[in-house]
């Protein structure tokens, strides 16, 4: 039993990983579904439009979906049109767009797992390349081989009039060049991370345990938001259905203002003169006021300490 | 227990994404049970079209309806609105934006349908094949008997191999409009939901509390009613049985169920959570929470109305 409690406790442990490992079996087994059920060459001049649409359609519907799903996305945008000040503070203008960027590049993770996936299969690629019309790429595919190749190119995945060893070099050659090209996009995006996670993490003013710290704190944070929330409601609800059944006049129950409700939704930003681990902090310890003068967005809490 | 406890939680936290996931696996396994087992195209080249067109859109039209009948708002709309005065209807501008809001809300498992019927492909082909003008950009630099033959392309009977080729081409056109429906969509509904937000007067922690109050006042709302409508029950029928008078029973009147069942409009001065907060912390006794100075209809805020008091589970 406790041998089962220290594994469950070891995975509990690791959920950002097992959920980035969840992420990329679903797009694994999703992308094997698509090619086996739904993807059919169509063998014809319509080739390149068709292995495009399915490269890059599940890739932006991916993208959008990352960008619904992540809370930092909503609590940028809430109430933004009404009070534009909130998101463009004086003198600090180019924080939404930093902060946009930020929810960007964490949303790009699914679309460039389900690209790779699909390039390291080499069906899409083989399909969209064989349909070019482009005189450059039809010379570096079909170099050395008979005429056929420049006229019948988008027939290969279905069989064409040539000799079918001839057929096989080039789809085998199209399906190299997609395994390639979706290793290559691999290394790159993960070098990519790696390099602007350092960079993160080189920029911060925060100390490595004081951000395990941090972490700690927002989840603990989010989980005691949670019951308190459940908590409040329950009493309200509880209150106003008494009244209205018994009719009788309501008891008054104390809640946050409209400003308080306001403070407590900004975006959090650390300053090294006050050390609040989250804008409610800020708003408990502080008062109502909009940001103070020093103001410094660290980069490195990406995706973790807001998702409330 | 505590695990069944923990997948109810998440079912709670991520309310409409299970329920959109749930939308589209039924219709995906709709789509698939209707085109293998009822659908068979005529072949023929004056009903392909119609009857492709059918199989894409009745259904479409079908689930859009049920979503109409399926939103607890559309009822607060309508009931007793015959009865009632014409102004306590939503009038206007406020009814129009409520009627827009719960068509978009119909409007998507429709468009799940429409575009997984389109990537799944016999529908089009069928339809497609019988169209004449479709027919005409096909056809071109190919068979004379092209076009008599393509209607036969559906079910493998065109005698010439490149009209039968043209079949894959159908297919491919179809997903290729099925994947361009789907990013269509799904942009217009990032559009929407990243502006109703943008507009919204409430913050964001703030509407997080507001959607767990709506769901705990459903809650409490449907036991307190079956509390009372027990009491209410036992005591008439004791009294009917003993042929005796039934003691004073403290019911809202028919003016106040109708007060707290109008739909939500938000008033900046004094934000309340639901009709029901509203009526409740109302100035004076008798005063109406119909309508006052400030009130309008918020289009992030449509989640109140739709909160329905059989859809929350009885925990």
């Amino acid at each position: 039993m406790d041998a089962f409690q220290g594994i469950l406790k070891f995975f509990l442990n690791q959920k950002t990983v097992i959920g980035y490992s969840f992420m990329a079996l679903l797009t694994v087994g999703s992308e094997r579904l698509f090619s086996v059920v739904a993807f059919k060459c169509p063998c014809s001049t319509e080739n390149m439009t068709y292995g495009l649409v399915f490269l890059f359609a599940p890739a932006w519907v991916l993208l959008i979906l990352g960008f619904f799903l992540n809370n930092r996305s909503w609590r940028l945008f809430t109430g933004c049109c009404v009070n534009p000040r909130k998101i463009f503070p004086r003198g600090h203008s180019c924080r939404f767009f930093y902060v946009l960027g930020q929810i960007t590049l964490s949303s790009l993770v699914a679309p460039v797992m389900w690209l790779s996936v699909a390039l390291l299969n080499g069906t899409f690629y083989e399909c969209a390349m064989s349909g070019t019309r482009s005189s450059g790429l039809l010379e570096l595919i079909c170099k050395g081989k008979p005429k056929e190749c420049w006229e019948e190119l988008h027939k290969v995945s279905c069989g064409t009039s040539m000799l079918p060893t001839i057929n096989e070099e080039l789809k085998l050659s199209l399906q190299a060049q997609s395994q390639i090209i979706g290793w290559c996009l691999i290394c790159s995006a993960s070098f990519f991370s790696l390099l602007t996670t350092c960079y993160a993490r080189c920029q911060s003013k925060v100390s490595y345990l004081q951000l395990s710290f941090w972490k700690t704190y927002a989840q603990k944070e989010k989980e005691q938001l949670e019951n308190t929330f459940l908590d409040y409601a329950n009493k309200l609800s509880e209150r106003n259905l008494k009244c209205f059944f018994e009719n009788k006049r309501p008891d008054p129950f104390p809640m946050p203002t409209f400003a308080a409700w306001e403070a407590a939704s900004e975006l959090h930003s650390f300053h090294q003169s006050r050390q609040h681990y989250s804008t409610l902090h800020r708003v408990v310890d502080d008062g109502l006021e909009l940001s103070p003068e020093d103001d410094e967005t660290t980069m490195v809490l990406v995706g973790t300490a807001h998702n409330v | 227990m505590e695990k069944f406890r923990a997948v109810l939680d998440l079912h709670l936290k991520h309310h409409s994404a299970l329920g959109y996931g749930l939308v589209t696996l039924l219709t995906a396994g709709g789509e698939r049970i209707f085109s293998t087992v009822v659908f068979q195209c005529p072949c023929s080249a004056a009903w392909n079209l119609p009857y492709g067109l059918v199989f894409l859109l009745v259904p479409a039209l079908a689930l859009f309806l049920l979503g109409y009948v399926l939103s607890a708002r559309t009822w607060r709309l309508i009931t007793g609105c015959g009865c009632r005065a014409r102004a306590s209807c939503g009038s206007g501008l406020r009814g129009s934006l409520v009627c827009a809001q719960l068509s978009a809300a119909a409007a998507l498992a429709p468009l799940t349908w429409v575009a997984v019927a389109l990537l799944g492909g016999a529908f089009y082909e069928c339809a497609a094949s019988g169209s004449a003008v479709l027919a005409q950009r096909l056809c071109l630099d190919r068979d004379h008997n092209c076009a008599a033959e393509l209607p036969l392309v559906p079910c493998h009977e065109a005698k010439a191999s490149d009209v039968q080729d043209l079949l894959k081409d159908l297919k491919a056109q179809s997903q290729v409009l099925g994947w361009i429906l789907i990013a269509a969509v799904i942009i217009v509904l990032l559009i929407f939901t990243c502006v109703s937000r943008c507009l919204s007067p409430v913050s964001f922690l703030q509407l997080k509390f507001w959607k767990i109050y709506l769901e705990q006042e459903q809650q409490i709302l449907k036991s307190k009613a079956t509390e009372h409508a027990t009491e209410l029950a036992k005591e008439n029928v004791k009294c009917f049985f003993e042929g005796s008078h039934p003691k004073e029973c403290n019911t809202p009147s028919v003016k106040e169920w109708q007060q707290i069942s109008s739909l939500y409009t938000f008033n900046q001065k004094d934000p309340y959570y639901s009709m029901l907060h509203k009526y409740v912390n109302r100035k004076e006794k008798t005063h109406s929470i119909r309508s006052t100075e400030g009130d309008t209809v918020i289009p992030v805020l449509g989640f109140v109305d739709s909160s329905n008091i059989n859809s929350t589970p009885g925990l």
